[in-house]
């Protein structure tokens, strides 16, 4: 077991090494000079071309790329992410970590509410293959994984927020209300939430229907069944496990998808995360922040695809001899 | 013992009994029939061939020009003039629809054709080699897979311009590992068969065996997965255009549509301005993936027992 996580940290190391080359090269096609950026317009009137050289030389702008890189990275990983061009140079990383607790936190309550419902949907509808429900329950989950998330947002938004005024339609807490844990914190929660996790949702239960319907027609579970055990033990103990365990691995696959979302959700709502960061950077060019959100992101992904394999060899121990 | 009925039935006589077998059909047309039998699948198919349709004859079609401004017609809701009303600068909503049926479904099918081609060299070039190379080409697979994608794209939107081009790229740039997949598990198993094996000794080259013996048989998994794909680009186009970074005014996008009506004046007050294009997208989609449902069922060679 202890091998297998070595081996895994091992690969991930290199994985990581080309995230970061991969962003970089990214933020380099980005056209404009960072120079152009951070000076004051009407300065550069009367500067002349050495002027630009001595600022190039100092930023280190005139270096080589691969050595920019390697600059660049020395930086990030003593924590130092550069600073925001445009709120005026408070540093990146501090930006990314005061939004990052909202991200999480939406992330998470989407992923707990948006797999246990994909869950129950999907095993119902396996149990009660081929009956209405199963039918009805199916083609919602086609609905649900066909209509765009904003749309769901957006229409959340409007029914439930505008005209019904049953929950706000922006922001993590009321304006002027107390920060903090609290239950205006989830009320605000709800709508974000619930246009998030639609998509998962839908796949959890595809996923689960057919897992638990193979599951059902095994060998094994006939045996049980033979041996005499209770429908209920017969299910909990082995159609469950063996069906649905495997849903671990799909977590850390939906995660990169789920960043997007996030990113999307967060815009419409307000909700103050990380996704909401990056979108305005993107659109005001502030590229420090950009690579910032860019490089977080990744090794959040990089980090949660490792803990669900290790996860799913330490459950499975079928796994570990790959 | 065997004759045939008027119907084309095959009639056998055993003991005097007489049983009506099935006609006989080829492999392809009991798939067809399968498909035909699952309706969604085939009201799928139908409402697509309509917007296919519509889209393409949209310059002949649409009762106005998508991009023109009316300033005296501002904001009107859907009457027997506009069907689905104008908006903020008096364009008319239904013919943006259309425009925008043009755009989602053009970048949904040339970004899907380039990411299968990448994930048709790179699957087959891993499955056929195999060694390091494959070991390799399966790392980076990976790698890209585990990328988050969306937040890339994103940024490459924002970074290389707004342009329906740029767009079709950065899309089919990302879709390839699940294809590179498919391809590769496919050559991997085919490569072990005897018929090919008999090939190769008969003196085939690599591109003869591809091309005559593997292809043939991943038409259905790959049907299903350009049908899926498709869907998918069309879902991050919308998605890219709605955040500001894909097709952009004048021309009509259903994301950028829906971008403009996000102020809740217009989410409550214009409901015709976001519902019509939201629709419109969910729609498509919607067809797409019950046509590729009907279609995985169709070509799915364990089926229910025909």
């Amino acid at each position: 077991m202890t091998q297998y996580i070595i081996r895994r940290v091992l690969v991930s190391i290199p994985l990581l090494f080309l995230l970061s080359l991969t962003s970089y090269i990214v933020i380099q096609l980005a056209p404009g000079d960072p120079i152009q950026a951070l000076i004051d317009p009407e300065e550069m009137l009367y500067m002349g071309p050495h002027d630009i050289e001595e600022l190039k030389k100092r930023y280190g702008l005139d270096k080589p790329l691969p050595v920019q890189y390697f600059i660049w990275l020395g930086e990030a990983v003593k924590g130092n992410l550069g600073y925001s061009i445009q709120t005026h140079n408070i540093p990146v990383m501090q930006l990314i970590l005061e939004r990052l607790p909202a991200t999480a936190f939406l992330m998470v309550v989407t992923m707990a509410f948006g797999v246990s419902m994909g869950l129950l949907f999907g095993v119902i509808s396996a149990l009660r293959q081929y009956s209405r429900l199963d039918y009805g329950l199916t083609v919602s989950a086609f609905f649900m994984l066909s209509v765009p998330e904003f749309f769901w947002a957006l229409m959340a938004m409007f029914i439930f927020a505008v005209t019904l005024s049953w929950f706000p339609t922006f922001g993590m807490w009321t304006p002027g209300g107390e920060v903090g844990i609290n239950w205006d914190l989830m009320h605000h929660l709800v709508l974000p939430v619930v246009a998030l996790s639609l998509n998962d949702i839908a796949g959890m239960m595809r996923y689960a229907r057919a897992s638990v319907l193979d599951t059902i027609s095994a060998d094994f579970v006939r045996t049980a069944r033979a041996k005499g055990l209770s429908e209920q033990l017969v299910l909990w103990k082995h159609v469950f496990r063996n069906a649905l365990i495997p849903i671990v691995t799909l977590l850390g696959l939906r995660l990169p998808v789920l960043f997007g979302g996030a990113l999307i959700v967060e815009t419409i709502f307000g909700w103050p995360g990380v996704g909401l960061l990056g979108y305005t950077a993107l659109l005001q060019r502030d590229y420090p922040v950009i690579m910032g959100v860019l490089i977080i992101a990744s090794i959040i992904t990089l980090a949660a695809n490792l803990l669900t394999d290790i996860a799913y060899a330490w459950v499975d121990p079928r796994v570990r001899h790959t | 013992m065997e004759r045939e009925t008027a119907a084309g039935a095959v009639v056998s006589r055993v003991d005097e009994e007489v049983i009506e077998l099935p006609p006989e059909l080829s492999p392809f047309a009991r798939a067809f029939q399968r498909f035909l039998a699952h309706k969604l699948a085939l009201a799928g198919f139908i409402i697509l061939v309509v917007m296919a349709l519509l889209a393409v004859t949209q310059p002949l079609v649409a009762p106005f020009d998508p991009e023109k401004p009316h300033l005296f017609k501002v904001n009107r809701a859907p009457d027997t003039v506009n069907w689905l009303g104008t908006d903020q600068v008096g364009r008319d909503v239904f013919s943006r629809i259309l425009q925008g049926a043009r755009v989602s479904l053009s970048v949904g099918l040339v970004a899907v054709s380039i990411y299968v081609i990448i994930g048709f060299i790179i699957g087959s070039i891993a499955g056929i080699v195999g060694g390091y190379v494959d070991d390799a080409l399966m790392r980076f697979t990976d790698f890209v897979m585990t990328f988050p994608t969306f937040i890339l794209i994103i940024i490459l939107a924002g970074i290389t311009g707004p342009n329906i081009f740029n767009i079709m790229v950065i899309i089919g740039i990302f879709g390839w590992p699940g294809l590179a997949r498919l391809f590769r598990g496919n050559i991997l198993v085919m490569r072990e068969l005897e018929y090919v094996t008999a090939s190769r000794a008969l003196g085939a080259n690599y591109w003869h065996i591809i091309v005559r013996h593997i292809l043939p048989n991943i038409v259905g998994p790959v049907t299903v997965a350009i049908t899926l794909g498709v869907a998918g680009a069309i879902l991050a186009e919308a998605g890219l255009s709605f955040l500001g970074f894909g097709v952009t005014e004048p021309a009509a996008s259903w994301g950028s549509m829906i971008n403009s009506a996000r102020g809740i004046a217009f989410l409550a007050g214009m409901p015709w301005l976001w519902i019509a294009p939201g629709a419109a997208i969910s729609i498509a989609v919607l067809s797409i993936n019950f046509m590729g449902d009907g279609l995985r069922d169709a070509f799915d060679v364990r089926g229910r027992g025909e």
